[in-house]
């Protein structure tokens, strides 16, 4: 699964597939990996993402590249979610969303989670744009080089490479070869 | 023509003209490919205005090209997936469109129809409602018909409704916001026929009676004595001062009698011997007697004659005095013997004593027992229904909670409704309609696993009426920590069926009916004491006509049958150690104390009466035999005055010739010296000495 999305998000960058489609993909897996899972602000968030045009490749390859490092992370962003979540103003907020049904569910009084969103919502910008700069010069300035490569002509030959190729063909049409 | 079919065949995006700003921003700037992008320079045409136009001439490979390029085109323009989305709000639509005008109509038949697989009769379900998020399903009304009897339904169900939190059932708490199923009822009526296939038994419905109380509490009841007044009065005519004074009266009859007569008889013959001496005296004729010696003769015996009965007169008047005085004092004792017969009556009736002792109470003894035996099983079952609560309530723990702190985060809690992991808010059920003469209404509020939480007690009610009898039944029962009472309870039945037939051979009678009311409240501490207060009215009372010779029983059935209603009030306690202490008063206790002291009253009278008339007849038996003795004494008396009287007129007769006597000597003195003078004047004068 992972090699899939490692490859999907390959041929993604190598095809015509948007830069900020791949940027936005990036991005959201970001936010979704700063979140904790199992509740409802993940999955609501997730399913927003899945009708967004967004590369879904680079979303899970990037949730699954950065769930790691951001569990290290858990103690800052606790003390950013304990920080918002705990502050006067914000009380009566918080208290009036508490008691509307279902929010209780996405557990946003939690710290962790609190403070992932957080971060993951003042990121998320500058995480796009990075990401999508980054997309550009590989496709200005890289992929030519790579394309014409004998690595790449290998990594074009795997069996697997070849069948997301078929599928993404099939959505984007593109050409392999 | 051929631009035509160009134009046909090429993908539409590409099909107009573009300006060069516009073909470089929806076009060029949408594939990143820069092979494919010079392919879309190839085919487009610069026009002299600047706009970009597709060649004329296109081939099949650039044909396809193009079309898998306008794919592309097409997918990278926009943020939302449209396909996508649009099937989502499809499916939204079609749930929204299904649940606002199919779900209900399909559930309402598919409940139809497995209850009609299930009792193979016709069922029908009227304005179903089922909200899936709210957890809730009602229906208006149900029926379903007696496969045996077609024209008869085999149950009805009134308005009917299921409602869970759904919210906290996604917390694993059972929320039930309300339950109940009005107007439940049984083999109704119906219009169009309702059957289909199969029959299925009619449950009867045995309604049981309230059980017949226990047996009273036995009670000692003292027996009234059956009293021989014969031989009442032969035990104690020794104790009996009349009867004493009788014969004390009648041996000094006796005696007296026998004195008398004897002392009489000797008056009687001094007194025979001197009448004759006066008889003598009287017939002396005094104007005969001229000799003075004669006359002083006669004088001299008259004198003695005189002494005689002095002495005589003295005798009989002393005998007569004491024995006037012997006979007053018979008289005086025997006055004194009705008077004795008044205090011998007074004691003899002591002693057939009838006072009722301890029967002042004696139907509240007997409804003691009764009531007991029922408040002690109505407390039984509320520490009973007190268990099965506090067996609901989740084990407190006192131990908070401290959120931990770990790569999870942690929870900040904000105020909120707090919901115990189970609530049944409410629970309702009635058979029958409230119209109709039997109905059964009950209820039940606040169970829940938590009581502290929700800070309300649970609260139940019943309400049965059948007929003319009516039962209400509302209580409370407090698990919370703050409360002030366990348990609480009012109870009313009213016109119920009263059948005793135990606890009542006290008044030997072996069965007591009528109807009651009852009506009562009780409050249980939480250190398990108790106490309350209630009425019990009992009318229409039927019980066994007693033995007549049982006065007690008699008097009772004679106070409760002319008794419209016997009250009972009563106050209980219920101590910490389950020990009921009952303390009942009654209006008809004092009726049957009355009716056994008028009983015990005409009773005595005639022991009175029977005790009074055989004293009388022995003390007249007795006085009959002392009456000729007295009047033997009083006989001796007449003789005795009789004597007195003759020896008075002896005493005139001899005193009457003792002043003739007197009267003659005078005379014949004066003769005598009449005759001297005469000598003398006829006599010489004689020489003087």
């Amino acid at each position: 699964m992972f090699i899939k999305w490692i490859a999907a998000l390959i041929i993604a960058i190598n095809a015509n597939t948007r830069a900020g489609e791949i940027a936005a993909g990036a991005a959201c897996g970001f936010l979704l990996a700063l979140l904790p899972a199992g509740n409802l602000l993940w999955i609501a968030l997730f399913l927003i993402f899945f009708f967004t045009k967004i590369n879904l490749g680079a979303e899970f390859l990037f949730i699954a590249l950065l769930k790691l490092p951001v569990s290290l992370l858990a103690g800052l962003l606790h003390g950013i979610g304990y920080f918002v979540l705990t502050q006067p103003v914000l009380q009566e907020i918080f208290t009036a969303l508490y008691n509307i049904p279902l929010i209780p569910y996405t557990r946003f009084n939690n710290t962790v989670v609190m403070g992932g969103l957080i971060t993951g919502i003042v990121l998320w910008l500058p995480f796009f744009f990075l990401l999508r700069l980054l997309v550009l010069l590989y496709r200005k300035s890289l992929r030519d080089k790579i394309a014409g490569s004998r690595l790449a002509a290998r990594f074009r030959r795997l069996p697997l490479v070849i069948s997301i190729a078929r599928t993404a063909q099939k959505i984007s049409g593109i050409y392999a070869g | 023509m051929e631009r035509n079919l160009i134009e046909k065949k090429a993908p539409r995006i590409f099909r107009k003209e573009f300006s060069d700003k516009k073909f470089n921003k929806t076009v060029l700037k949408r594939i990143n490919i820069k092979e494919e992008q010079a392919f879309l320079l190839s085919v487009f045409q610069k026009k002299t205005n600047g706009n970009y136009q597709l060649i004329d001439t296109l081939s099949t490979d650039q044909l396809k090209k193009l079309k898998n390029l306008a794919k592309i085109i097409k997918k990278n323009k926009g943020v939302i997936q449209r396909g996508k989305l649009s099937i989502l709000l499809l499916i939204i639509g079609l749930i929204i469109i299904f649940n606002l005008f199919i779900r209900d109509k399909l559930l309402e038949r598919a409940m139809e129809k497995s209850l009609q697989s299930v009792f193979q009769a016709r069922a029908e379900i009227d304005h179903l409602n089922f909200a899936l998020f709210r957890g809730q399903i009602a229906f208006q009304h149900l029926l379903v018909a007696d496969k045996d009897r077609p024209f008869k339904n085999l149950f009805e169900l009134g308005r009917t409704e299921i409602s869970l939190d759904t919210l906290q059932l996604l917390k694993l708490k059972i929320i039930a916001r309300n339950v109940e199923c009005q107007e439940i009822r049984w083999n109704t009526d119906r219009k169009v026929s309702g059957a289909l296939d199969f029959s299925e038994k009619e449950a009867t419905d045995k309604k049981q009676e309230p059980a017949a109380a226990a047996a009273g509490e036995k009670k000692g009841i003292p027996a009234l004595p059956l009293i021989d007044i014969s031989t009442l009065l032969g035990e104690q005519i020794n104790n009996l001062q009349s009867m004493t004074e009788i014969a004390e009266v009648k041996s000094q009859l006796a005696e007296l009698n026998a004195k008398w007569t004897q002392s009489l008889k000797n008056s009687e013959e001094d007194l025979k011997k001197l009448s004759a001496s006066v008889e003598s005296i009287s017939q002396i004729k005094v104007s005969s007697l001229n000799s003075l010696k004669d006359i002083e003769k006669i004088k001299t015996d008259i004198t003695q004659t005189e002494q005689a009965l002095k002495s005589v007169k003295d005798d009989a008047a002393a005998a007569n005095r004491l024995l006037s005085s012997d006979v007053s004092s018979i008289d005086n004792r025997i006055d004194r013997i009705s008077a004795n017969i008044d205090s011998d009556l007074t004691y003899l009736e002591s002693l057939i004593d009838l006072s009722s002792g301890n029967l002042k109470s004696i139907l509240s003894s007997i409804a003691t027992g009764y009531l007991q035996e029922n408040l002690g099983r109505y407390y039984s079952y509320g520490i009973k229904a007190m268990s099965y609560a506090a067996s609901l309530s989740e084990a407190r723990k006192n131990k908070v909670k401290e959120p931990s702190v770990n790569r999870y985060g942690q929870d900040i809690p904000f105020p909120t409704t707090q919901y115990p992991k189970f609530l049944l808010q409410n629970m309702a059920f009635s058979i029958g309609s409230s119209q109709s003469a039997q109905f059964l209404e009950a209820s039940l509020k606040n169970l829940t696993s938590n009581p502290d939480l929700i800070n309300k007690p649970l609260t139940f009610s019943l309400t049965q009426k059948e007929q003319e009898r009516q039962l209400l039944i509302q209580g409370e029962i407090d698990s919370r920590s703050n409360r002030r009472h366990d348990f609480s309870l009012i109870m009313a039945a009213v016109d119920y069926p009263l059948k005793v037939r135990e606890g009542l051979e006290l008044l030997n009678i072996t069965s007591l009916d009528g109807f009651y009311t009852f009506s009562t409240d009780f409050t249980l501490d939480r250190d398990g004491a108790g106490r309350g207060q209630g009425v019990l009215e009992v009318n229409r009372v039927r019980l066994d006509t007693p033995d007549s010779r049982n006065i007690i029983a008699t008097a009772v059935y004679d106070a409760v049958a002319s008794a419209q209603v016997i009250t009972f009030k009563l106050n209980y306690e219920i101590s910490t150690d389950k020990q009921l202490h009952l303390n009942i008063t009654s209006n008809i206790d004092n009726l049957i104390m009355a009716e056994i002291s008028r009983k015990q009253n005409e009773l005595s009278a005639h022991y009175r009466d029977l005790l009074k008339a055989e004293l009388s007849e022995r003390v007249e038996a007795e006085l009959a035999k002392n009456q000729t003795l007295y009047s033997a004494l009083k006989g001796l008396q007449h003789s005795s005055n009789g004597n007195l009287a003759e020896v008075k007129s002896h005493e005139e007769v001899v005193a009457a010739r003792k002043e003739e006597m007197d009267k003659r000597i005078n005379e014949l003195q004066s003769q005598i010296e009449k005759q001297l003078d005469k000598v003398k004047q006829s006599l010489p004068s004689l020489p003087s000495f």
